[in-house]
């Protein structure tokens, strides 16, 4: 694995706006950084690749034990929630797609960091934008990257559908990322429409959610996370409803870090997992402390023999924590890159580099395209 | 080979989201007989607007009952269906105030506030 300086091309936030990746900068400077990018061997790539499938079998293992078991507190998962994570479990609800992040430092076993399974985001820099850039700057390497085709295919399952699209207002890249998701879809030659999460509207005659054109929302994926859409005013009529959302309710078992005890619980010693408890003290005073319901690296402490040596802010913590043992993060001059693979409809099918110069990832890191050969 | 063989984008990049997003009404518009409707626009708690009868029923326009054997139509079920060549009118004046006093209102708004406070995501 190297990291490599290289030219930026030529009006290169124009060429990402015109694929959709209208986010490529923040306050302080490019999200999207192709003044560098990762080059891989197809061996690390493999490496890679089956670390996300064999993780995402023990995922499903370790949901179907949290419903067996009753964990439900230990995600601090709400009560009213419950009958419906079993119900869309029972019913093999459809799953679209999902975003492990991984440690791995090209040497050794990647390790599982946390697992995006609800809202994942960064999408269409890893699906779309990369491949672009691919095309114009290394059109004779490959790249671990058949996402687009991926979920066309997924989505050809409802054909003869509607499908509705949801994001929240005045966020471009929750926009971006469904407008591509339903793109996709699209292509899959299923019918789609579009509402916005504030304006679904609640026809209680009909116990159905409706768009502003009052067409009844059936299937739905939403950009929106479950733990939110439960405490929310409209969340009473979730189980009445007979609306199916995309990502299904059962991915709130493990869009929650709740789970990465329960899976070093059930798994311990599995290659591709870090020791994670429910409380710090199997880790000697070295750990990271991570809210079980959080985004974006939020309310991450980073804690060595005792002392808290990073942290980040936000307003989660409220459900509790879990402890992680660290990671080692390869470090290139600086820069810490967690390896993002997607996986769509149950399979490996994607990668996105985040880079930061700090050890814990957050929505200000910096995206950059690989390849390999 | 790891890679898509090729990425066609049919909605993304061409148009700005919020243009696919909605037009951002909060609420649908009152039903009025300033504004004219095709068959079938439905409206909540009160039905199906027939055009060629200016009014909304309970069943779709032509709706046809297999038991029945009949269509629906103008209030009234009939062997064959209605044909007329008007599929989109005005409401009367009665049908419109009936179909605004009748509809039921659909609450908006009931999903979205937590993202206020929070805003993103994983």
């Amino acid at each position: 694995m190297r990291r490599l300086h290289q030219i930026p091309r030529t009006d290169w936030q124009t060429k990402v706006e015109q694929v959709g990746l209208t986010y490529h900068s923040h306050e302080d400077g490019p999200y999207w950084d192709e003044s560098v990018c990762y080059e891989l061997s197809r061996e690390e790539v493999n490496v890679l690749e089956r670390a996300a499938n064999s993780l995402h079998g023990l995922c499903i293992e370790a949901a179907g034990a949290v419903i067996e078991r009753g964990w439900w507190e230990r995600l601090g998962i709400t009560e009213s929630a419950i009958p419906g994570i079993v119900r869309s479990w029972e019913q093999d609800d459809f799953s679209l797609y999902g975003r492990f992040d991984l440690g791995y430092d090209g040497e050794g076993v990647p390790k599982l960091l946390e697992y995006n399974a609800d809202t994942p985001t960064a999408l269409v820099e890893a699906s779309v934008a990369q491949w672009f850039w691919l095309q114009d700057c290394h059109p004779e390497a490959d790249q671990f990257n058949s996402i687009h085709e991926r979920l066309i295919e997924a989505w050809r399952r409802w054909a003869g559908r509607t499908v509705h699209f949801s994001s929240i207002k005045d966020h471009p890249e929750d926009e971006q990322t469904v407008l591509y998701l339903r793109d996709t879809c699209q292509q899959a030659g299923v019918e789609t429409r579009s509402v916005y999460i504030e304006d679904l509207g609640w026809d209680a005659k009909q116990k159905r959610f409706v768009d502003l054109d009052l067409h009844p929302v059936e299937l739905c994926f939403k950009l929106y996370p479950w733990e939110w859409l439960w405490h929310e005013e409209f969340g009473v009529h979730l189980a009445g409803a007979s609306v199916q959302f995309i990502e299904p309710t059962w991915k709130m078992l493990l869009s929650n870090k709740g789970i990465l005890p329960v899976l070093w619980e059930l798994f311990p010693g599995h290659p591709n997992l870090l020791p994670a408890f429910d409380d710090a003290a199997p880790l000697s005073g070295n750990y990271i402390r991570k809210p079980r319901l959080s985004r974006e690296g939020s309310n991450v402490s980073w804690v060595e023999r005792e002392l808290l040596v990073e942290e980040t802010g936000g307003d989660y913590g409220a459900e509790g924590y879990v402890y992680q043992a660290p990671a080692n993060l390869p470090d290139f001059d600086g820069h810490r890159p967690v390896f993002g693979v997607w996986v769509v409809d149950h399979e490996a099918a994607g990668l996105g580099i985040r880079e930061d110069r700090r050890r814990i990832t957050s929505n200000l890191s910096r995206f950059v395209p690989h390849y390999f050969r | 080979m790891k890679r898509s063989k090729c990425i066609r984008l049919v909605l993304l990049g061409g148009l700005s989201a919020g243009a696919l997003a909605g037009c951002n009404q909060s609420q649908p518009p009152a039903v009025n007989t300033e504004n004219v409707y095709t068959n079938n626009y439905f409206v909540p708690g009160v039905g199906y607007y027939h055009a060629p009868f200016r009014a909304w029923y309970i069943h779709p326009y032509n709706h046809f009952d297999p038991q029945q054997q009949r269509y629906f139509f103008g209030g009234q079920w009939a062997p064959a269906p209605h044909e007329s060549i008007t599929n989109i009118s005005p409401p009367t004046i009665e049908a419109a105030q009936q179909a605004q006093a009748q509809r039921a209102d659909v609450p908006r708004g009931g999903f979205g506030n937590t993202s206020r406070s929070h805003f993103i995501y994983s």
